[in-house]
């Protein structure tokens, strides 16, 4: 065992020194490979391009694509590439799985038994295909609800800019700085798209974005401020109540079904002790009757 | 001869680790001063092409600005939360300690025999230093919007009858928490060197609650314009308020879980050491066995999932 330990020290060793090397190698070239870089941007836009126009598209490749983009492509990876990794996540762990469970498979005698134990392993399999699908699913819906979140503080920062007088632009600009690094992205998105569209279209293009109950609400309040030179204040603050409101329902809501899911890791506990309590008890029944 | 071996190799594979994270640094600072060099260079280039209005390289250009400030978004936050945990923990030390973590997971599971194990238990170990973390990180933040709520309704309380935020936060200074009063001591001596603006925002870079960074908004609103901000404090007091509901709510519904599930963990975790200390012979005999090995190695992976799960369900955060 000890030489085990000793070879996977020197293994991990051995890969931070490759990688401490490698990377101060990067540092020595990054700067000469700037003209490098950006030659191959064009080349890469107008490959894309080409794409876009003759390759026909995958539909899950694409859909994978747009869930990817709203997470800022963590790890760059895009639709082709997570297909790619899904389908090798499945080999491997498909591979890993047989080799645990070929003993038990090889094992069965009655054909409705073996028919059982190989339906289960293709079962297995498939949910091993759909993790990574479920997993960016749930990544979404977490995101989602985070920008909720920040969502209710950009309405109460517009609450409090607007009826000091700055412009829809200042505000993005002022509060872009005091956002979680999530959410900021998409700020500084509007005020790019601010400065390039119309204000009034860069916020309609962010609303539509964002995808929550309120964002047209939002966007429509803005919206009279800023054709009609209306005071925007009281429909703020009303805005901003309704949600605060909302969220602290929501809140109750999930603190109600709290009581429920803490019964999974205590069932979690009690099946592991148990397991732990009759392993012994069974080891001593099975040698009895072997004997 | 073996063991000594054994050491330096797993020391040295550790000075690598710090190694490999202060050459990191040294890299992103390089790359930080090339950026500054290079972005004469992008704005030339918008300059040049401002007509052909192409939104994505501006949003790639100011994208490019905010990521240079904050690069490595997760080790931002592992820093944030170390720093504001409250504990004398290093970074380095942090990683190195997860790292021992998940190592002795390994050795568990090369003790216990099991394939799974070797694979599952060092990732659950190389977690519960950064679990412990962020449970304590969580229960301070609470902690300080406790204390940010009484500073938010003193100062409405004396700006309902004065009118005057500067006043109303001088008049109340005296009555703050003394970490809250460290911080306004500290903005009021900066603002006698630098302008007011630049002393609020270097205030509000300090704090971290985002209700409290909306009430130094409107403090620095109120004070460069002048506008009445009654209604607007008065809302910060709401949320405040709603948010110490909530708290008080999951409470009273955790509470009774909380031990009985503390001491199911206990209960799960003992039996097996307990075993060991009593009878090793057994434990042994156990291992050896295929089947046992296996419903041991679930039983194990079963209780480390329970405790992964455990703060998320009494933490809720309504940020």
């Amino acid at each position: 065992m000890f030489a085990y330990v000793v070879a996977f020290s020197l293994v991990a060793t051995s890969c931070f020194l490759l990688i401490a090397v490698f990377s101060s190698l990067r540092i020595s070239f990054s700067f000469y490979d700037q003209r490098v870089k950006e030659i191959r941007g064009y080349v890469q836009r107008y490959y894309q391009r080409f794409q876009e126009d003759y390759v026909p598209k995958n539909r899950q490749v694409e859909r994978y694509d747009e869930q990817l983009s709203a997470l800022q492509r963590p790890l760059g990876l895009n639709g082709k590439r997570f297909l790619v990794f899904q389908f090798f996540f499945t080999v491997f762990t498909g591979v890993f799985t047989f080799q645990l469970l070929s003993p038990i498979l090889f094992s069965l005698d009655s054909v409705t038994l073996m028919m059982l134990g190989w339906a289960s392993f293709f079962l297995l399999l498939l949910l091993l295909f759909v993790f990574p699908t479920v997993l960016l699913r749930w990544l979404i819906k977490k995101k989602e609800r985070k920008v909720e979140k920040q969502f209710l503080y950009l309405v109460h920062y517009f609450q409090i800019f607007l009826h000091s007088g700055f412009t829809p632009r200042d505000i993005v600009k002022r509060v872009i700085p005091l956002f979680p690094q999530s959410f900021r992205h998409q700020l500084v998105r509007l005020y790019a798209e601010m400065q390039v569209l119309s204000d009034q279209e860069a916020l309609q293009r962010f609303c539509d974005e964002l995808k929550t109950k309120e964002s047209h609400l939002f966007y429509n309040t803005i919206l009279n401020h800023m054709q009609m030179g209306s005071d925007s204040t009281k429909s703020m603050q009303d805005l901003s109540r309704s949600m605060r409101l909302e969220r602290k329902a929501a809140a109750v809501l999930a603190i109600k079904k709290k009581p429920f899911q803490i019964l999974f890791p205590k069932m979690l506990f009690v099946i592991a002790a148990l397991m732990f309590v009759l392993v012994p008890l069974l080891l001593n029944v099975y040698q009895i009757t072997n004997y | 001869m073996t063991f000594t071996i054994g050491y330096v190799c797993i020391g040295l594979s550790l000075i690598a680790v710090v190694l490999f994270f202060i050459q990191q640094d040294i890299y992103r600072s390089l790359k930080r001063f090339k950026l500054g060099l290079d972005e004469r260079y992008v704005q030339m280039r918008s300059m040049m092409h401002h007509r052909m209005k192409d939104a994505n390289s501006e949003v790639e250009r100011i994208t490019e600005q905010y990521n240079a400030e904050h690069e490595i978004r997760a080790f931002q936050y592992v820093k944030m939360v170390i720093a504001h945990s409250g504990l004398k923990l290093n970074g380095y030390y942090f990683l190195a300690l997860s790292f021992f973590m998940a190592v002795f997971g390994l050795l568990i599971g090369w003790m216990i025999g099991n394939a799974w194990l070797i694979m599952v238990l060092p990732v659950g170990f190389l977690f519960l230093p950064w679990m412990i973390l962020q449970w304590r990180y969580k229960r301070l933040q609470f902690q300080y919007k406790v204390l940010s709520k009484e500073v938010v309704s003193q100062v409405s309380h004396v700006y309902k009858t004065s009118g005057d935020m500067m006043h109303s936060v001088l008049y109340s200074l005296d009555y703050f928490p003394p970490s809250y009063q460290l911080l306004f001591q500290q903005f009021l001596k900066e603002r006698e060197r630098i302008s007011f603006d630049y002393a609020i925002e270097n205030m509000i870079k300090q704090v971290h609650d985002p209700n409290f960074r909306l009430f130094l908004n409107i403090f620095k609103i109120s004070e460069s314009l002048g506008v009445d901000v009654y209604q607007e404090l008065t809302m910060i007091d709401a949320i405040y308020e709603d948010e110490r509901d909530i708290q008080e709510m999951l409470k009273e519904e955790m509470n009774k879980h909380k031990i009985e599930s503390v001491v199911l963990a206990i209960i799960a975790i003992v039996i097996l050491p307990a075993y060991f200390v009593f009878s090793p012979e057994k434990v042994i005999e156990i291992l050896a066995t295929p089947w046992a090995n296996q419903i041991i190695s679930i039983g194990v992976t079963m209780v480390m999932v329970a405790i992964l799960m455990l703060p998320s369900m009494f933490n809720f955060d309504m940020e």
